[in-house]
């Protein structure tokens, strides 16, 4: 009967069992990252559908919960996770140490449903640490300049993220004498604390604003997501900021502390900030995968805005937002890395009319430009489209109005993208170039699907995922 | 009274840290703020966190620095910023305010420590609370130790198969 | 009791300010990792502080060894990046390599 540890043991086990695969043969290296990938895809979709039990686990001495906003997040991490385990077998081609590259990679994917399982602050820190620290690896896999720089930037600026985290997990435990997340509410629940919310919750912010490069805190991001090889880069932006950063931010203010004018009000200056910023520059990158990197900075800003408008309508386009973004950002940055694969660049002005040299490629990416600019059926339409209307019903017609505007900004410069990189005329040193690699199209081709789907679908997709998440928060 | 004068020991050491020329120096003087904190943990009742602070940090980490010193030491490290240096008394002042305007803000929360609790803490206490109530934790240190495993091997024990993704120069 | 606590939170804090100054004040990467294990101390100092503040030594203590830990391996694998970093090119100055923007 699948449990929750299997969230950890699966991960787990395949990673310590990677070098002897290794030394069998290469393939079964690849063999056991999909398997492990796959097992964990089906507990998620089984936490969803029933199968896995949720709410608590507590066997062996673990102390493990899972509720309606974890099931949302173990989706998120494990499908991407498998979808970018199925491409690096591939993608791997080019570097050496598949097997240390998988064992880090599910590492990294134990430690994300880690932070989602656990009920307890300082838990949260340790699974965060465990992601964190293999990411800085995995950014740093190439071993080659841009890697390693953007690596240590990524590290330097996350380790004063975590500094500031835990010292508010300090202060948390010294005022209420527990870090466990149902007892904390209850004791806030009896008695306003003013100064303690103020304090933690500004470290809060700011510690796990660096992990989810909300703008001001962002300054990692858009080097580490171009240097780290492709299925990194995609597993980054699609998970791992929302995971370490949103979801905590998520789990603190929206379930834990008490809702406040105040942190609304932050989360939504910061949400348009990152919008509006992330955007802007995002239109001036040559760099195909730097572009992307600002594209999520702006697309996390929407996420926080329907945060913090606190209307169950954002809330839920938030949420939504959150699966809908894993689901096209980590395409576009697979695509991407696809396209770097054959033709050794990643500068955009050098492609050109690639699209019938490269016709999955550049046909799931057209899905996931639409899905990204919020065309209609595809899932990213739904999702900003909630968190307008939450805008607007709650009153906020100018953040509203920005939402909107930025969502046709977006569809603009990934327009342009389209055209530079797919259209047009086939510049001439391409001509003989191949399509991606089998396995490296079969998952993007499964995220476009699931892009088109969760679309088309959203309406199960609410009732089975998201609402069970925004029930957690006190949602609708 | 003797935790504050160590705690003086501590924080010195970590300015020496800060202004110290020589880098072999610097860590040093971390090993030794290393050792002092131990010695508070160890005061307050903190035994086995005491050991792990005086093997792990003053052990284990001076010794990769020291490596990792002597592993670059024909780097072409021009003149330490010294700029750095001079402006940290300067920026230790103003640290110190913030120090205190913060610690008196939050001063309604010091006022009534909560008295210890008494002594099996000292002996079984730790491994009761590690291993039992906190196996969530035992769990994610173990994948941790695994993740840095792999990120050694990988940073220093690869085939030589990697060659460039980019054909030539990009950008 | 409680000085202690106050004394704790007080250097603690300070020494973690002082260790984010010296992660960013200087260019060479070892001076800036040692500024990350400063800002553990610092951080160690807190945990303890808080930990006595509540008089529960036992469980406080499982933190600081877990984060003892986190940090152990934290500070291999940045000094292990550190070293291929110089293995690369040979120079620890983070302002050589700023190569790319923020």
């Amino acid at each position: 009967m699948p449990n929750l540890s299997w969230f950890f043991t699966i991960p787990l086990s395949a990673a310590l069992l990677m070098p002897f695969a290794a030394k069998v043969h290469r393939r079964a290296v690849d063999g056991l990252a999909v398997l492990a990938g796959f097992i964990l895809l089906c507990l998620s979709l089984g936490t969803v559908l029933g199968g896995v039990p949720i709410g608590d686990f507590t066997a062996g001495g673990l102390l493990l919960r899972a509720d309606g906003l974890s099931a949302l997040f173990l989706l998120v991490i494990n499908a991407i996770g498998f979808a970018c385990l199925v491409y690096a077998t591939d993608y791997l081609d080019h570097l050496g140490g598949r097997a240390k590259f998988f064992g880090l990679f599910l590492i990294l994917l134990l430690g994300l449903n880690g932070v989602v399982l656990v009920h307890d602050l300082f838990s949260l820190y340790l699974y965060m640490e465990v992601a964190s620290i293999a990411a800085y690896m995995l950014v740093a896999f190439t071993l080659e300049f841009d890697g390693i720089e953007s690596a240590l930037k990524y590290l330097l600026l996350s380790v004063v993220g975590t500094a500031l985290i835990l010292i508010a997990i300090s202060l948390v435990y010294m005022r209420l004498g527990t870090l466990e997340f149902t007892a904390i509410k209850e004791s806030l629940a009896q008695g306003a604390m003013p100064r303690l919310f103020l304090l933690t919750g500004t470290m809060f912010v700011v510690g796990f604003g660096l992990k989810a490069a909300i703008m001001p805190f962002h300054a990692w991001l858009p080097d580490a997501h171009p240097s780290a090889p492709a299925p990194v880069s995609a597993i980054l932006s699609g998970v791992v900021i929302k995971v370490a950063g949103v979801y905590s931010l998520i789990r603190i203010f929206l379930g834990i502390y008490p809702r406040t004018p105040q942190i609304q009000g932050v989360f939504i200056i910061l949400g348009v900030v990152s919008m509006a910023c992330g955007a802007i520059i995002a239109y001036y990158q040559d760099d195909i995968k730097r572009m992307l990197a600002y594209s999520s900075i702006s697309q996390i800003g929407y996420i926080m805005i329907g945060l913090g408008i606190g209307h169950p309508l954002a809330i839920a386009g938030a949420l939504f937002h959150i699966l809908n973004h894993a689901q096209f950002k980590s395409l576009l940055f697979l695509n991407s890395g696809a396209l770097q694969f054959r033709t050794g660049t990643r500068n955009m002005t050098e492609m050109g009319g690639l699209e019938n040299r490269m016709p999955v490629t550049s046909t799931t990416s057209v899905f996931g430009t639409l899905a990204i600019a919020g065309v209609p059926p595809f899932n990213g339409f739904f999702s900003k489209l909630f968190i307008i209307l939450g805008a607007i019903k709650a009153g906020y017609y100018a953040v509203a109005t920005l939402a909107a505007v930025f969502s046709i900004f977006t569809l603009g410069y990934f327009l342009i993208i389209q055209r530079r990189v797919f259209f047009g005329k086939l510049n001439a040193k391409w001509k003989d170039l191949q399509e991606a690699p089998l396995a490296m199209s079969v998952a993007v081709i499964l995220l476009a699907a699931s892009c088109l789907l969760t679309g088309v679908f959203f309406h199960q997709i609410l009732s089975w995922v998201i609402e069970p998440a925004a029930a957690v928060l006190g949602g609708k | 009274m003797g935790t504050i004068l160590l705690l003086l020991l501590v924080f010195l050491l970590v300015l020496a840290m800060g202004l110290a020329r020589d880098l072999l120096k610097a860590a040093i003087a971390l090993a030794l703020a290393s050792v002092f904190l131990a010695t508070i943990l160890f005061l307050h009742g903190a035994w086995v966190a005491a050991v792990f602070e005086l093997s792990v940090c003053s052990g284990l980490i001076t010794v990769l620095f020291v490596s990792t010193i002597s592993l670059t030491k024909d780097s072409d490290q021009k003149e330490e910023a010294k700029l750095t240096g001079y402006l940290l008394p300067a920026f230790l002042l103003f640290f110190i305010g913030v120090d205190c305007l913060a610690l008196r803000w939050l001063g309604p929360f010091f006022l009534d420590a909560k008295a210890m609790v008494p002594a099996d803490t000292l002996t079984g206490g730790f491994s009761k609370v590690f291993w039992g109530d906190r196996t969530t934790d035992v769990l994610g240190q173990a994948a941790l130790i695994l993740s840095g495993v792999f990120a050694i091997l990988s940073l220093f024990k690869r085939k030589a198969q990697h060659h460039s993704l980019e054909g030539g120069k990009h950008e | 009791m409680s000085s202690e606590v106050y004394g704790l939170f007080f250097f603690g804090l300070l020494t973690v300010m002082v260790g984010v100054y010296l992660l960013l004040g200087y260019r060479n990467l070892i001076r800036i990792m040692l500024g990350v294990e400063v800002i553990s101390k610092g951080t160690t100092m807190i945990l303890l502080g808080a930990g006595l503040y509540q008089g529960r030594p036992d469980f406080i203590q499982v933190l600081i060894v877990t984060f003892i830990i986190v940090e152990a391996i934290l500070a291999a694998v940045m000094l292990g990046i550190v070293i291929i970093s110089h293995k690369i090119h040979v120079t620890l100055d983070i302002r050589r390599q700023s190569k790319l923007k923020g």
